[in-house]
């Protein structure tokens, strides 16, 4: 960009910084800053800069200021991660565990948060689908990406899981634990065989990571929604089997997919960027199955053929809920090292809601594990992380507001003098 | 007739400083507004986190019964979401101004 006279006061500005940050007020805006003083022609005329930036033709924006607001707008939906429904697997949970506690007011608030995340979330899933098919099937068959689709299905198994207790609308949840299958069941067979066929795949290194783990968070959610709405559509023995089976194939396929994250984790260079927040699934998925167990022994304990096996459905969720006990300290070691050793910044991330869901989800866990054993002192642990849970996710929603107020200053300041110049 | 005290590199100079003095006095203020900006988003963070300790607290010691005093908890939440939502406006809008930004989120 070449430094221009007309942009009055600006001038003075070491260009080379100015651009810089330009650069920056794109990055995280997506909107063109107008500093005071300077005529909003230049920022449109600086179209080419944004363009470059987001990598796309100049021809997109038309030259006008709401050309570029629209292919602005256009380029954040084409690039949007598919595991922003981590979102409402998080508030979903969060809420459930102050409802669980008493804590209404949270719980209602946090409800109504949430579905409105839920349908603005599933709007602009079907805008990208429709509008950008290439970039949606692209991230389908995508190593990195491809499992943030499983949180779709978490997301409506926790969303029917709150109507259910918060409403006691058994019918409404029944739905969405339809909904929830049918999205498991062209999730599963969709991505795993995509991912099998694709031709070019990446290295395990880079590859893969905690995010593969919501295959099985959405596969126990099918299960803990299922226990708790007992759909009457077959008789209780086939439902207990159902549920038993989403639970045990759930569990087997943690053990396969940590495996290979534990390979990962040993025997290839770790950077602190490596250590992304979806490593504490680790934790949570192991925490969703405890749920499932605790649900699966307390809705079919009497009935055939969870009955006969009940010792072993009670000691396998006591296993899963130690496994989730044992990644919790050594989550937070890893995150001291990435953070307080080798300094990397926070800055807000879509994929932070992947550590706000394990925090909730272990807290319901644990409280309910504390029920089934008939361990009332287990509940101090389950609020402490109610606590933790309820604080991260504050945490989070401020920094993920952060961008769409910064974006909606400046379209408001730009859109003022576009107005005072013509 | 032009004055003999008339010297047009010196009216020039003149302007420039007045010109040069304006930058710099809208980066400083744009400065103290994103300073004041940062200083409110750390205090009203503190406040709603604070806001939610108190709520979970006597929610708890309640014994499942929520009473007034966890209401007003969750009240100081919300002032303290308000207060980082004034400290976010005041801070983008000083990174707006600014000719470096900084860290802006």
């Amino acid at each position: 960009m070449e430094c221009s006279t007309d942009w009055s006061t600006d001038s003075f500005a070491c260009r080379t910084k100015t651009d810089r940050t330009e650069r920056k007020h794109y990055k995280y805006s997506g909107f063109p800053p107008i500093a005071p003083g300077r005529p909003v022609r230049d920022a449109i005329g600086m179209n080419e800069a944004v363009c470059s930036d987001l990598s796309m033709s100049c021809q997109k924006c038309e030259g006008s200021f709401a050309g570029l607001v629209k292919a602005l707008v256009a380029k954040r939906i084409e690039t949007l991660h598919p595991a922003y429904f981590a979102l409402v697997m998080a508030t979903g949970i969060v809420s459930i565990g102050c409802y669980l506690y008493n804590l209404r007011d949270l719980s209602f608030i946090l409800f109504y948060v949430n579905v409105f995340a839920y349908f603005c979330l599933v709007l602009i899933y079907a805008i990208r689908g429709i509008a950008f098919p290439a970039s949606f099937l692209e991230d389908l068959s995508s190593h990195k990406r491809a499992f943030g689709f499983f949180t779709v299905i978490a997301a409506t198994n926790v969303l029917g899981s709150q109507i259910n207790l918060l409403f006691h609308n058994g019918q409404l949840a029944e739905v969405f634990f339809w909904i929830g299958l049918s999205f498991w069941i062209v999730a599963t067979y969709g991505i795993f065989v995509l991912l099998i066929v694709n031709r070019e795949k990446p290295s395990i290194e880079t590859g893969i990571n905690g995010g593969w783990l919501v295959s099985v968070v959405a596969t126990e959610s099918i299960c803990v929604l299922g226990c708790q709405i007992n759909p009457q559509f077959v008789d209780s023995e086939v439902l207990a089997l159902f549920n038993l089976s989403f639970w045990l194939f759930g569990g087997m396929l943690y053990i396969w997919l940590i495996s290979l994250i534990v390979f990962r984790y040993m025997f290839f260079r770790f950077e602190p960027t490596d250590l992304i927040p979806p490593y504490w699934i680790n934790m949570g998925a192991m925490a969703i199955t405890t749920l499932a167990g605790c649900e699966l022994a307390r809705t079919y304990g009497d009935v055939h053929p969870v009955s006969q096996i009940m010792p072993f459905v009670v000691g396998l969720t006591m296993m899963y809920w130690a496994t989730a006990s044992w990644w919790i300290p050594m989550l937070l070691v890893l995150g001291l090292w990435r953070h307080g050793v080798k300094r990397l910044k926070f800055s807000y991330d879509p994929l932070y809601w992947g550590l706000v869901f394990p925090l909730g989800m272990y807290s319901v866990c644990t409280l309910k594990l504390g029920i089934v054993l008939n361990m009332p002192v287990l509940s101090n642990l389950s609020r402490l992380f109610l606590l933790a849970g309820l604080i991260a996710w504050l945490v989070t929603f401020l920094s993920m507001a952060k961008r769409p107020l910064y974006a909606s200053l400046l379209f408001l300041l730009t859109l003022t003098r576009f107005k005072e110049d013509s | 007739m032009v004055s003999s005290n008339f010297n047009p590199a010196l009216r020039v100079e003149d302007k420039l400083s007045e010109v040069k003095a304006k930058v710099i006095d809208r980066q400083a203020r744009a400065e103290i507004s994103m300073l004041a900006g940062k200083r409110l988003i750390v205090t009203g963070c503190a406040i709603a986190i604070l806001g939610i300790v108190l709520y979970c607290y006597f929610s708890f010691s309640e014994a499942f019964q929520v009473g007034a005093q966890a209401r007003q908890s969750l009240v100081l939440t919300g002032a303290g979401v308000l207060v980082w939502l004034w400290g976010a406006v005041k801070y983008f809008l000083g990174a707006i101004d600014s000719t470096d930004p900084g860290e802006l989120l």
